[in-house]
């Protein structure tokens, strides 16, 4: 059950980096949410995609140690990233929440600004 | 654009055209070779064994001689049995020609077959490559007489690295890019997905392509042993593999006990005994030559222990040396023999991921010239999108025709192997022939194809052995229920991608009319 749930933190923590990562780019963020941003991302939003890319990190080594471990973490940031620019081509609205998140700022009632059209993605 | 950038272009659409189908082909039988020991499971009915808690080779090794005496081999080799391979993989050295041997050169024809790892019986022959012939398809297109298909894959390796760099350079918007994929723009969609997976899959692609090409080195760049070692060819390996040889004296005599000379190699390595190769078996001056097994190091260090047969005392005792453990560890980045089951996943999907990264470079080429060579006239596009199609559903209907064969085809068949072999390529052959026949269609009824083959290998599994799914995954046979699986996910895959490029297909006719 622990080797379950450290090996489901590999494969999520990378993948939720490369999410945040990712709605910190302009186009990504207004796919996920269908408006336009009028915010730029919040600093601490790239720190924390770098800390939980770096959290697989940890979590690979500390299962298979630093050979076996670091291959891991490699193949696992390629797939992420893959994972994450499939999610946003086919259900990007479910990163909406955490795309409000990525650039929350104190006072601002709306991050975005007027509803673009639908699938801007696109 | 700059001539510079121009010459880029020019390098990586080109290069690409022309060795796309043979990229292809090596990264689809690279994906397919992660798992070769689980194909060969399922091709292999009468292997589908156990595995014992502990084996002895001592009640093997009767069969291993005769089977070595029978040929005239100077030596056999087994591999333990593991779980993907519970079974004692022997090989001898054969010169006599059939279906089931492989040879590594010529002169030199290598047989396999298979022992019970209980009884240490002799097993059924199995009358097929099985997985070996993907491997060896990977990086010796399985030319099985001589040993020059080495050569063009060397050169796809080349090109694949010469790809990967031009593509990168061509790329303007890398940053910008980076998680872009408009798949609801088809004028984009081919583009954006191969930009993607270059870029996003660039750590996996390189390594993958340079480690294989580090692997032969001894074959693509000669020099770098011919410098050191001269004329004496053999140097290298006599010095960093097998230090130890002697003659055959002639005089039979009796073995020791192997289990107990395995036992004490184990307890010097402090791991257990992979592999075991006995040369001169039976005889006064027979060695047994002993290599360790280590699933959880990617490094496959051959330390090895040579021990004296008939007294079972250690003659020597040879430690990888530096430069052998640095070129093990870079083919083990490559091979993957240690036991790590998501990042072997993750090797068949990245290598996939390759596939798909060559297949989108197709259409690309395609989407992009199609309505300029329709103008014109040109016969461009029409050739390239048969090679596309045959290139990549070929490929996919050669391996399930392959698989099928192996279902449909008597065990009792005297050149089974070689006409299970003989069906992948007619299957090949034919895909290509009906891709250039049938321009239109080709896409969607090659699709259905690989569909209706991957349910058909299934059902024939079931129906020739008795293992369908249920009952293999209730006794725990992955290997089987495994490949089971991925045949039926493959089909579903190209079910739902047969029926949407028939309607593209159908609109695009009803746009015309």
């Amino acid at each position: 059950m622990r080797d379950l749930l450290v090996l489901g933190g590999i494969l999520a923590l990378p993948y939720a980096g490369f999410c945040v990562l990712a709605l910190c780019q302009d186009c990504h963020w207004t796919a996920a949410t269908d408006r336009k941003p009028v915010t730029r991302p919040h600093w601490l939003a790239l720190i924390l995609a770098a800390l939980l890319i770096a959290g697989g990190l940890t979590l690979s080594i500390y299962r298979d140690g630093i050979v076996l471990g670091l291959i891991f973490w490699v193949t696992v940031l390629t797939a992420s990233a893959l994972a994450v620019t499939f999610t946003l081509s086919w259900r990007a609205e479910c990163l909406r929440s955490l795309a409000y998140a990525v650039r929350w700022r104190r006072g601002t009632a709306a991050q975005g600004g007027g509803t673009v059209k639908p699938n801007a993605h696109d | 654009m700059t001539p510079f950038r121009a010459s880029m272009h020019w390098l990586h659409t080109w290069v690409g055209i022309a060795l796309g189908t043979l990229l292809f082909a090596i990264f689809w039988t690279g994906s397919l070779s992660v798992f070769y020991k689980e194909i060969d499971r399922w091709m292999m009915p009468m292997t589908r064994l156990e595995l014992p808690a502990s084996v002895s080779l001592d009640a093997m090794r009767p069969a291993a001689d005769a089977l070595a005496h029978g040929t005239n081999s100077p030596h056999w080799k087994v591999y333990l049995p593991t779980a993907n391979e519970p079974v004692h993989n022997v090989i001898f050295q054969s010169k006599t020609d059939s279906a089931t041997l492989f040879p590594d050169a010529p002169g030199n024809i290598m047989a396999r077959r298979f022992l019970d790892p209980n009884t240490g019986d002799l097993l059924e022959d199995p009358g097929t490559l099985g997985g070996d012939f993907l491997y060896s398809f990977h990086f010796k297109l399985s030319m099985r007489r001589f040993p020059v298909g080495y050569y063009p894959v060397a050169l796809a390796g080349m090109a694949m690295l010469a790809l990967i760099v031009s593509g990168i350079l061509l790329h303007g918007r890398i940053i910008a890019n980076f998680f872009l994929f408009r798949r609801q723009k088809r004028a984009r969609a081919s583009l954006d997905l191969h930009n993607a997976v270059g870029i996003l899959g660039l750590p996996f692609h390189f390594l993958i392509t340079l480690t294989g090409l580090i692997f032969f080195y001894n074959l693509h760049y000669p020099l770098a042993l011919s410098i050191p070692y001269g004329e004496d060819a053999g140097g290298y390996n006599r010095e960093a593999i097998a230090a130890y040889a002697r003659p055959e004296a002639g005089i039979p005599a009796e073995p020791a006990s192997l289990d107990e000379m395995a036992a004490e190699a184990a307890r010097i390595w402090g791991r257990p005994v992979g592999t075991v190769r006995v040369y001169h078996p039976g005889d006064k001056n027979a060695y047994a030559l002993m290599m360790p097994r280590d699933d959880g190091a990617v490094s496959d260090v051959r330390d090895s222990l040579f021990f004296d047969v008939p007294s079972g005392k250690l003659l020597h005792n040879q430690v990888a040396k530096p430069a052998l453990a640095t070129e093990r560890f870079i083919a083990g980045l490559h091979l993957i023999h240690f036991r790590h089951w998501p990042v072997r996943w993750l090797y068949f999907l990245l290598g996939l991921s390759g596939c798909v990264l060559i297949a989108t470079g197709f259409l690309f080429w395609l989407e992009s010239r199609r309505k300029r060579h329709a103008a014109l006239g040109l016969q461009g596009v029409r050739f390239v999108e048969g090679l596309t199609v045959g290139s990549t559903t070929g490929v996919i209907i050669a391996t399930l025709g392959y698989l099928v064969a192996n279902r449909l085809l008597p065990s009792t068949m005297p050149v089974r192997a070689a006409a299970e072999i003989g069906c992948f390529y007619f299957g090949w052959l034919a895909a290509y022939a009906h891709a250039w026949l049938r321009p239109g269609s080709a896409w969607y009824e090659q699709a259905r194809t690989i569909a209706v083959l991957a349910v058909a290998a299934v059902v024939l599994n079931a129906a020739t052995t008795g293992d369908h799914l249920l009952r293999t995954i209730a006794r725990g046979d992955w290997a089987v229920a495994g490949v089971d699986m991925m045949l039926l996910v493959g089909a579903g895959i190209a079910a739902v991608s047969a029926r949407a490029l028939s309607h593209r297909q159908i609109a695009k006719v009803r746009q015309v009319a």
